[in-house]
């Protein structure tokens, strides 16, 4: 080799990127030129540096959340295309995609109808290993002289939020069903004691 | 295909280079969630740089639709045009701490030309020289040069922004 490689080729043969035949002859000359190989570190510290500051500087992504969404906005394909030797796995992923996705639901809804709600709920009722359900009813919170105002919360194992709904036990069944009217849904940081108060 | 670890490994960068490219950290997330939704649809046979040309292409599309401009600046445009800082590699580095070091970093990408954008981040993303050349549009022998001088210019944007933010700085407090 008879000229000087270009940064290029140097940037290449450090990511293990020329092909052998050339990578040897760049190797060759490396040993005879001194200023090559003063280039070829300055090249390697610079793509160091720039590769360390690229990956410290990638946003922090809540991907549990990410990829909840993902599971939703694919209609469930995400977590279907998974197959595989360990497909009873991906049974355990998809119920674990679930969980996250109940707290994701509220988080991206703005305003949850009672229906919202409900659905929720039957999320949780549908993965009772992943959700903790509980539905206390009914008291007197709204001052209507009537112990018919019921408070659920409902956590997903791994996740940092519950959320609360309160509703107004319509039909007279002791717990939360579809007839029911919701007064208030919010979450709250796990370890948050609930307010007993309806609005 | 093994959609899950693609999304644990790439969504970050997706969701940081579209958000470089667009400057809106809920677009980024929304298109690069929009790239994968198209990869369960049809996946491809080479999802990782696959990944990268569809973000970059729902990014223009979002761009033409909402008649932004590109943030694209001049500043580094053309090498020769680009204000010299002597050699801002090691004071850069060592004078940023963490959060604003990532601001820094965000900044500069924005400012490179998209192709460079998107080999700087798909080379940190540890993606092959076929696979990114196969997502550019080059040959496979072009991406050393191209990734080499990417990087220069990485450093060098890196440099004048650094120090503009710092008489910014001096100019407001
Ligand atoms: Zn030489």
């Amino acid at each position: 080799m008879r000229e000087h490689p270009a940064e290029g080729e140097l940037q290449a043969l450090l990511d293990g990127e020329l092909t052998s035949a050339r990578a040897l002859v760049v190797r060759a000359h490396l040993v005879r030129c001194a200023s090559c190989r003063a280039r070829t570190n300055a090249t390697r510290d610079t793509a160091a540096m720039v590769n360390a500051l690229l990956r410290r500087s990638t946003p922090k992504v809540d991907s549990a959340s990410a990829w909840a969404r993902l599971v939703v906005r694919s209609g469930g394909r995400a977590a279907k295309v998974r197959r595989g030797p360990a497909q009873w796995l991906s049974a355990v992923g998809l119920a674990l995609a679930t969980a996250a996705l109940i707290v994701m639901m509220v988080r991206v809804s703005r305003s949850i109808t009672g229906t919202d709600a409900f659905a929720l709920v039957r999320e949780a009722q549908a993965h009772p290993a992943q959700a903790l359900l509980r539905d206390a009813c009914c008291s007197d919170h709204d001052g209507g002289d009537r112990p018919d105002d019921g408070l659920l919360t409902l956590s997903s194992v791994g996740e940092k939020v519950t959320v609360v709904i309160v509703y107004e036990d319509v039909d007279r069944s002791g717990t939360f069903t579809h007839g029911d009217i919701v007064r208030y849904v919010s979450t709250i940081p796990n370890g948050t004691p609930v307010a007993h108060s309806a609005r | 295909m093994n959609i899950r670890r693609l999304f644990e490994r790439h969504y970050p960068s997706l969701v940081w280079y579209l958000h470089g490219q667009l400057g809106d950290r809920d677009l980024a997330e929304d298109l690069a969630q929009e790239a994968f939704v198209r990869l369960i649809d049809k996946p491809p046979r080479e999802p990782d740089s696959w990944l990268y040309v569809v973000a970059g292409n729902l990014a223009r599309d979002a761009q033409r639709r909402e008649g932004r401009r590109s943030r694209h600046l001049a500043i580094v445009d053309a090498e020769g045009r680009a204000p010299d800082a002597p050699d801002p590699a090691p004071s850069a580095e060592a004078a940023m701490c963490s959060a604003e070091e990532s601001a820094l970093v965000h900044d500069t990408l924005a400012m490179l030309p998209e192709r460079d954008a998107a080999l700087l981040v798909m080379r940190a993303d540890e993606i092959s020289y076929r696979e990114i050349a196969a997502a550019i549009g080059v040959a496979p022998a072009s991406v050393g040069p191209l990734l080499s001088r990417a990087q220069q210019r990485f450093i060098r944007a890196l440099g004048s922004r650094a120090e503009q933010r710092g008489s910014d700085a001096r100019a407001s407090g």
